[in-house]
């Protein structure tokens, strides 16, 4: 489970927080796609945590 | 507007035609490497997830959820954004194990071909749903654009032969661009680069029918906002009216479903060139599936907006149909058509796959041909499976009858291979997991499945009353959440329960993320690699025999002499892996276990060292935390030990070499590489038969051993053995020390010969004054001559100087003989020596010392008692001992030298004077160098610590005993034991 704890935290998070956030999703005054910005800012994240981590897996 | 039959005919046979284009110019090199190696190709390959599923059913998912459709994007967005948690070390088992599908990946961690053959049949099972949902797909768009009509269509007008033909061209694709290397790890590069193209032209597709909808049916993008807003509150349904569940419920599925569906698993692990490329598609994939996500709201809504009359999974093409835009009607056909074959193909051979290795392979019923091997016979079957699985995934197509609409085949589908997804947690995570509890749980999960989703969807009815289920509250989201949640109980339970086998650990400690694996040290039977081919031939035939050990060679890059058995290992477990990627890990096991066996007599064998630092070594970038405290530990002490200024060798219990420094190294100038894994014995002369005589005696310590190197010099060592112990305090290893004494003993005997010139020089005066006598005497008799009156007078006083001479010759003899160059530094002469010659000749040598004059010397050795010795060192070690008892008296005093013979052969000489003795604090010492008690100038300190040194290497050694102050009489005496010997004897 080594270098997961952090991924497993947000996971953790997000499920905590889904109904908050799907309730901010979906607002009344919210544009349609904004779940797939929040979605590409969601990867971007994922992109930048994941950059710092070494290739050297197997 | 609309398109003939025959138009749409072109269309798909223009398509796949490109298709084949693609992959074949792919597979020839006629597109550049650049394009066809690069990591967007593998990226963009795993698009195949997005099949008729993403282009129809998530539209028709849009239509009646809402938002809820994005859960199908969204849940392979996690699995790509949590790859570190599975995807990563899923990819490290199937890259070095060779695995190829979940099967594989399944049948390897819980040891049983019965998991293996499960597992495929309920794959197969769970995927008919999805084929035909895909065949669907294509067959009624060709049949909505073909009649042009909006009406939603009949079976009795569906156009089947053109769905038949569509699945007669994915065989062919499938067969040629999946099939043409039989060996698994090697990258259809045909097949990615095509569905890399494939997943393009759908995004391309997709996005562009989406924005010809927007203008087409809203006029611009403004208003499509406008009618949004407007109408928001009819398109998405209420959040608080339990949506939430059924969306988690959703998304889990989903997630589920891109680590546990064939054709995923297929792309994502068996066509992954390189772990980075995988790193770059866990966040490059979810954009592309987000950008892919983004027309279908838009189109689901605008289905709305129209009300056109198809079922919502046709949106796209009804709506082209009825603003009759050619532009619509073509992207939407060539979306689902990219979508759906591309998933067709993958999934089929990776099916294919798994009937191949899982249920074809251990029935065992292949004739093997001898010479040219295996491979041929396995292309043809898999072949024979593609062509077979997809008329099934047909025959499913026309069973179903357009029952279900896309959305609901694929949840059923989806909610089928879920029940996968606890067995691939367990592979990683859940160590005691064993194969009852997976089966058990994999059967309870699919029987629910089979009995509320399945058989309603064959059978056309519910098999279970609708009215009972209403009652109990289950839709097709609580039936996903039983069927999961059954079978993760049933499988913790029997896992718990039932006993896990010793392979299942073994297995689960190699799939385990925190775990190593810790191979055990087994003995193989076999000594080289050909032996390995002449036993492999008897299974695989010769020729694919002798491709797969020189392949395994090769990617070890061992030599192909390699006889180290460590590297037999490895080979071993090398050929198994790639044996699994070609016929799947149960029949590779089997495989290996019957025609490279293990020496059965052998037991535990210890753990396999040298494998496991290679794979810590390899692991150390993962390392976190403590555990990465501990592995620098454990670099830091093999460090100190490998920068050891001393050569250190660790041997297991077998003699297989665990450690072999760097001093190791220089000493014997052969590199830790050649040695490591290898038998100590097996190792180069001489230290092969040093060390293994070493290793074999009793005695943990050698003080000095003289080694003769290839190139002639000679080095002495000294050795020293422990050893390791285990727990129960069992001597698992031995660590060998081995010092390199060169200098220390050269210097030795540069102090010997100084010592022994030192002799020499003390008996000058004695041996001047004994010369000078007899010269004086000689000057005298010659002056007699002169006066000389007879010739009997002349006759005595010549044999009077004769007399003389000789004694003067016998001294001058003694000093030669004692100082000749006989180099002390040179190799023992061990040979036959008189003990009690050996002795006149030192006393004689020491008479010549004017103060040795009243000194007696009694010998009373037996004169036939003969030694093993080294005449010169025996000499010098009587001399020095002679010396130090003449010291020991102050005035007049006698010598003794006796020997007898003791037990085993071993004769004690025994010096012996009535001095003054040594006093008990000073016996300890009086062997080391440079102690004296005499006072200064009178003594170097070196004579004793010679005589013990030169006893060693005569084989011998000395003892002392002494008597000093008020004991009576007081004296010391010096036992020196060496060999009997017979003069017929030599060394």
């Amino acid at each position: 489970m080594q270098g997961v704890r952090g991924l497993l935290l947000i996971f953790g998070l997000l499920f905590l927080f889904f109904p908050t956030l799907s309730a901010w999703l979906f607002n009344a005054d919210a544009p349609w796609y904004r779940p797939h910005v929040f979605a590409a800012a969601l990867i971007v994240a994922s992109y930048f945590i994941q950059r710092e981590k070494s290739s050297d897996e197997l | 507007m609309s398109f003939s039959l025959g138009q749409a005919l072109v269309a798909i046979i223009g398509y796949l035609t490109l298709l084949f284009g693609v992959a074949h110019a792919a597979e020839r090199g006629w597109i550049k490497k650049s394009i066809t190696e690069h990591p967007a190709t593998y990226i963009l390959s795993l698009g195949v997830f997005a099949g008729a599923m993403a282009t129809n059913g998530a539209i028709e998912l849009a239509h009646w959820e809402g938002y809820g459709a994005l859960t199908y994007f969204l849940g392979a967005i996690l699995a790509f954004l949590a790859s570190s948690v599975i995807l990563f070390p899923l990819l490290r088992l199937c890259r070095i194990y060779q695995l190829s599908s979940l099967a594989d990946l399944l049948t390897f961690r819980f040891r049983s071909q019965y998991v293996g053959a499960g597992i495929t049949i309920a794959m197969c099972l769970a995927l008919l749903p999805f084929f035909a949902l895909q065949i669907q797909a294509v067959a009624d768009s060709i049949h909505i654009i073909a009649s042009g009509t909006g009406l939603s269509p009949l079976a009795s007008e569906r156009h089947d032969g053109l769905a038949f033909l569509f699945c007669l061209i994915v065989i062919i694709f499938a067969i040629l661009f999946g099939t043409r290397n039989p060996l698994a790890q090697t990258r259809n590069t045909g097949l990615v680069t095509a569905i890399a193209f494939e997943s393009i032209i759908k995004l391309i597709a997709f996005s562009l029918a989406a924005v010809f909808i927007v203008w087409e049916v809203f006029g611009d993008y403004s208003s499509f906002e406008l009618w949004f807003q407007s109408n928001r509150a009819n398109l998405i349904p209420d959040s608080t009216n339990g949506t939430d569940a059924a969306t988690r419920t959703a998304l889990m599925l989903f997630f589920a479903s891109t680590v546990c569906m064939p054709h995923i698993f297929h792309m994502i692990f068996a066509e992954n060139p390189k772990i980075e490329e995988l790193r770059s598609a866990s966040w490059a994939l979810p954009l592309y599936l987000v950008a892919l996500s983004l027309p279908v709201l838009p189109i689901a809504w605008a289905s709305v907006a129209t009300d056109q009359p198809l079922p919502p999974e046709f949106a796209t093409l009804g709506i082209g149909v009825d603003a009759k835009s050619p532009s619509i009607v073509m992207f939407a056909f060539i979306a689902t058509l990219s979508a759906a074959s591309a998933t067709l193909i993958v999934s089929t051979l990776a099916l294919s796959n798994m009937c191949l290795k899982h249920l074809v392979l251990p029935l065992n019923m292949i004739p093997v041909d001898r010479e040219q091997g295996i491979y041929r016979q396995l292309v043809w079957i898999r072949r024979s499976l593609i062509a077979l699985l997809i008329f099934a995934g047909f025959g499913s197509f026309i069973l179903l009858g357009h029952r279900e609409s896309l959305a609901q085949l694929g949840v059923i589908a989806f909610v089928g291979t879920a029940q996968f997804l606890p067995g691939v947690i367990a592979s990683l995570y859940l160590p005691n997991a064993n194969r009852f509890g997976l089966l058990g749980g994999l059967t309870a999960g699919l029987f629910i499945w089979g009995l509320l989703l399945l058989a309603p969807l064959v059978l056309g009815r519910p098999v279970v009353d609708p009215s009972w289920l209403q009652s109990t509250g289950l839709d097709a989201t609580l039936t996903a959440t039983l069927s999961m949640g059954v079978n993760i109980l049933i499988f913790i339970s029997l896992s718990l329960i039932l006993p896990t086998s010793q392979e299942e650990r073994i297995a689960a400690e190699i799939c385990s993320m925190d775990d190593l694996s810790r191979p055990a040290r087994h003995t193989l039977n076999l000594k080289n690699p050909g032996e390995f081919i002449r036993n492999l031939s008897a299974g695989l035939g010769e020729e694919t025999a002798r491709a797969e050990v020189e392949r395994a060679m090769k990617e070890l890059q061992f030599e192909p002499f390699e006889t180290r058995p460590y590297a037999l290992r490895r080979l071993r477990a090398r050929i198994e892996a790639n044996l699994s990627g070609l016929l799947g890990p149960s029949v590779a096991h089997s495989l290996v276990t019957r025609y490279l066996p293990y020496t059965p007599s052998d037991e535990s064998g210890g753990e396999d060292i040298n494998l496991i630092e290679l794979q810590l070594d390899r692991a150390q970038l993962q390392f976190t935390g403590l555990a990465a405290d501990l592995n620098n530990l454990r670099h830091h002490y093999r460090e100190t030990l490998n920068t050891l200024p001393i050569g250190v060798c660790s041997l297991a219990n077998d003699g297989e070499i665990l450690m072999w420094n760097e001093s190791m190294e220089a000493m014997t100038g052969i590199a830790a590489d050649q040695v490591l894994g290898s038998l100590i014995r097996g190792i180069a002369e001489p230290w092969g038969r040093i060390l293994t005589q070493f290793s074999d005696q009793d005695t943990d310590h050698v003080v000095r051993q003289k080694v003769q190197m290839p190139n002639g010099q000679s080095r002495w060592v000294s050795l020293h053995k422990s050893p390791v112990l285990d727990e129960t305090l069992a001597t698992r290893d031995r660590v060998m020390v081995v010092e390199d004494i060169t200098e220390y003993v050269q210097l030795e005997h540069e102090l010997m010969h100084n010592e022994r010139l030192a002799s020499i020089g003390r008996l000058a005066a004695g041996v001047a004054h004994e010369v000078g006598n007899p010269v004086t005497g000689i000057a005298c008799l010659a002056q007699n001559l002169a006066y000389a009156e007879s010739r009997q007078e002349l006759d005595e006083t010549a044999s009077d100087i004769l007399k003389q001479t000789q004694r003067i010759s016998r001294i001058v003899e003694s000093l030669v003989r004692f100082s000749h160059s006989g180099d002390l530094s040179s190799e023992n002469r061990l040979c036959p020596c008189n003990v009690a010659d050996a002795a006149d000749e030192a006393a004689h040598l020491l008479q010549l010392d004017p103060g040795t004059k009243h000194i007696e010397f009694n010998n009373i050795c037996d004169r036939d008692l003969v030694v093993i010795a080294d005449p010169q060192k025996l000499l010098q070690v009587f001399i020095n001992l002679y010396t130090n008892a003449r010291d020991a008296y102050v005035g007049d005093g006698v010598i003794t030298t006796s020997a007898e013979i003791r037990n085993q052969g071993q004769v004690q000489i025994t010096v012996e004077d009535f001095g003054k003795g040594i006093p008990e604090h000073e016996i300890e010492r009086i062997f080391e160098p440079f102690y004296t008690t005499k006072g200064p100038g009178a003594g170097t300190g070196l004579g004793l610590a010679l005589v013990h040194t030169m006893m060693e290497e005569m084989e011998g050694h000395v003892d002392v005993e002494s008597s000093h102050g008020d004991k009576i009489p007081t004296g010391t005496r010096f036992l020196l034991t060496l060999r009997e010997g017979r003069y017929n004897d030599t060394q």
